[in-house]
């Protein structure tokens, strides 16, 4: 019941995001998900960490949302979970937008053994797709698959010293032609947050 | 008492840094403070990574925010932007927001000087003259395009202003072919398809390169020095003169003044949040407009009890923004033939073409003869990551998959987007102003400023009209996907006002020199001073005046 009131305080423009973002993980203590935060955080409290099943399950919705294909990269040919796990150590992301990601896969599992009784990487094509179907008319699932494919063009679109677009695979599938010059190790973020 | 400098400039940005380069110049001492750090040509890498989605050249929200203030009479809202996630920066660091602007340089006109007296008052605005004319400030507009740079070319038309020289000093850049099929389709149109001038260089100047046509401009530190931007312009000439010194990192929180109300100490953080202080015979205040109020407003002392130059409580006041309409086509190349297609898609070139016939509108829609405003013309900025997100989106539907993958293949290989923006004036009303918040401080624990964002509805109707305009060009050019859009919210980036100059004590901060009237020994030479904005980006207005401000100093010293 809070859980939708929040959904909708926040579809509603009543909360802001960032509000709305530390609500979800206020209500992680009323979800079955116990443990859970001990996977999210290092000792030190800021960076974000993914869990096995996270991992398995992250995989699986960027190989959906972006599959290989004859023609483009697929989310593992251009090394979207590296990266992904890149922006999750990101500091100056912060720390609720982070998470985000990380409770929106949790969400994810849950709402698969809710609905076909096993993890969502086990699912197969159909079953995947019938599910984003649902969850996309959902805010939290909206926002979450938004932000997943945000981070897979990322991937697909920055300069490969960031670890993905692996030997400009994402710049030639779209015919793009980057800026010169490119960066480097020496001017990287977040390394130029140093200058 | 020896003094540390001559002069004692906060702030890097459009508005201190003339006044450093014409002091140095002229042989005396200058000590620009500056918040941010101090990139170099090569630190400015073409990363859509750096430039656009992480906050590097912009403060973290975790430490240094905005508290702004939306909605409408008697009913306001305020929120943190480290609550909402919106960034109300722009650049920091040596030279300023200048570093990133696309350098689309206009005049105001000299109407624009008189707008009460030429147009009269409209209710619930402070419209006010200018304390001097266009051509006080014609000489400094000319300087300005002789010194920072400015590429172009002149034509006839009804809205060109007076000038004092016939052409710009550097030719236009290089443009897209999208230029011609503007100008065609504005001739059809009987519209004046106008050139754009460019703080950018089109041919080599002080030891700056020329542009080389990254396709990475706006938003994008210049590796080549090309852009005008006050750092590659002005700052490295003025260090080399061996008068100027530069202290990145140094966070101005405090102008101590004497028991006459003169300025004596600016107090400042160093990079490791050590106290210091610069002594000067005269100090000029250009943080960008917020944080100038913002400043002012936390340097009280024993004759500035209500803040540093507040005598009569109008400091803050008037803040003003860039009113306007924004909307785009999609150019689709597959259907134009295949020799116009590629000139279409070549990177880099630039569009650089505006409509003027609108500065001044006469129509019965709008009640007769009244302001208006510019539209200019551009393509969309080349960040593909940015382009892949806007993507996504059919109608309100996420696309994904196959689906998603066609899309982005159709939109980067078949498709440009060609935008629009308008530009009006944003009235000044008593509901759009910059305050001390009383509860919430920065990472130094001073108080952040309280910007209320209060928008006159005159403002709209001027936008919706002339984005009509400019989507009528869009039509005629048989784009696709054509989209406009009018708002109230106000573009960050295009802020002034605050310090109102003027002739009357009583009413204004600052005199007609931008010295303010209680601390005769303070300037604030950044947008603060303007009364109105006029209907143009507001970058020349700020290099010309402060190239009058240093005359001023240069007099008083």
């Amino acid at each position: 019941m809070e859980n939708k009131k929040l959904f909708a305080d926040f579809s509603n423009g009543i909360i802001d995001r960032r509000i709305f973002l530390k609500g979800l993980l206020v209500l992680t203590g009323s979800l079955t998900l116990s443990g859970c935060l001990s996977y999210f955080y290092q000792e030190s409290g800021e960076s974000s960490r993914l869990d096995n099943l996270q991992l398995k399950n992250i995989a699986a919705a960027q190989r959906h949302l972006f599959p290989k294909t004859d023609t483009a990269p697929g989310a593992e040919q251009i090394n979207a979970l590296d990266y992904l796990q890149f922006v999750l150590h990101d500091q100056q992301i912060s720390r609720e937008d982070r998470d985000f990601i990380l409770k929106g896969a949790v969400w994810l599992n849950e709402t698969s053994i809710e609905d076909f009784q096993i993890d969502f990487y086990l699912l197969d094509f159909n079953q995947r797709e019938k599910l984003f179907q649902k969850i996309s008319q959902k805010t939290w699932g909206e926002n979450w698959l938004s932000a997943i494919l945000k981070y897979i063009f990322e991937a697909l679109l920055s300069d490969p010293l960031y670890g993905g677009n692996p030997n400009s695979i994402g710049w030639d599938w779209l015919q793009f032609q980057p800026g010169y010059p490119r960066p480097t190790e020496l001017n990287l973020y977040p390394k130029i947050l140093k200058l | 008492m020896i003094k540390d400098c001559d002069v004692c400039i906060i702030g890097s940005g459009a508005g201190g840094s003339p006044i450093a380069f014409e002091l140095a110049s002229a042989g005396y001492s200058v000590i620009v403070l500056e918040k941010g750090p101090w990139f170099k040509e090569n630190d400015f890498a073409k990363d859509e990574l750096v430039a656009v989605r992480r906050s590097v050249y912009t403060p973290s929200l975790k430490q240094e925010f905005h508290v702004l203030e939306t909605g409408k009479e008697n009913n306001w809202k305020a929120q943190s932007t480290l609550d909402s996630g919106r960034n109300f920066w722009n650049g920091n660091c040596v030279g300023g927001s200048s570093n990133f602007m696309s350098g689309y340089f206009h005049r105001l006109k000299p109407e624009d000087f008189r707008l009460l007296s030429e147009f009269g008052a409209i209710s619930g605005a402070n419209i006010a003259d200018w304390p001097i004319s266009y051509q006080d400030l014609e000489p400094y507009y000319a300087k300005v395009e002789k010194i920072v740079g400015i590429s172009g070319r002149i034509i006839a038309h009804p809205f060109q202003e007076p000038r004092s020289t016939p052409d710009f000093p550097f030719p236009p850049l290089q443009e897209n072919y999208v230029s011609k099929i503007i100008d065609d389709t504005c001739a059809q149109l009987n519209f004046n398809s106008v050139p754009v001038a460019r703080a950018i260089l089109s041919q080599p100047h002080n030891n700056r390169a020329s542009c080389y046509y990254s396709n990475f401009c706006g938003s994008y530190g210049c590796h080549s020095g090309a852009k005008g931007s006050a750092r590659a312009a002005l700052l490295d000439l003025a260090v080399k003169t061996g008068k100027c010194e530069i202290r990145p990192h140094s966070f101005v929180y405090h102008l101590t003044s004497d028991n006459q109300g003169k300025v004596n100490l600016v107090k400042y953080y160093d990079r490791e949040g050590q106290t210091r202080q610069v002594s000067a015979q005269i100090f000029v205040v250009a943080c960008q407009a917020i944080e100038t109020s913002r400043l002012l407003l936390m340097s009280t002392g024993s004759k500035h009890p209500e803040g540093l130059a507040n005598h009569n409580g109008q400091l803050g006041k008037n803040l003003i923004f860039s009113a306007g309409a924004t909307g785009n086509g999609t150019i689709r190349l597959s259907d134009y033939p295949e020799d116009i297609a590629q000139q279409l898609k070549l990177p880099g070139l630039f569009v650089n073409r505006s409509l003027q016939d609108w500065y001044i509108a006469n129509d019965s829609s709008l009640g007769g003869r009244v302001k208006g405003g510019l539209i200019d013309f551009l393509f969309d900025h080349a960040n593909p990551i940015r382009r892949a997100n806007s993507l996504k989106w059919e109608g309100d539907q996420l696309l994904w998959g196959e689906a998603l993958q066609n899309r982005l293949q159709a939109g980067f290989t078949n498709e440009r987007q060609l935008n629009f923006e308008v530009f009006n004036d944003w009235l000044p009303t008593d509901n759009c102003f910059v305050a001390l918040d009383p509860t919430n401080k920065d990472k130094w624990q001073n108080p952040v400023a309280k910007v209320r964002l209060g928008y006159h509805q005159h403002d709209l109707k001027i936008a919706k009209f002339l984005g009509e305009k400019a989507k009528s060009v869009l039509e005629a050019m048989k784009l696709k996907n054509i989209t406009t859009s009018v708002s109230g919210a106000p573009p960050a980036n295009l802020v002034a006002g605050g310090c109102r100059f003027g002739v009357d004590p009583d009413k204004h901060i600052l005199d007609p020199d931008c010295r303010a009237y209680s601390a005769s020994n303070l300037f604030v030479a950044d947008a603060s001073f303007m009364p109105t904005g006029g209907s143009v980006p507001y970058t020349w207005t700020i290099y010309a005046n402060s190239f009058r401000v240093a005359d001023k100093i240069k007099a008083q010293l």
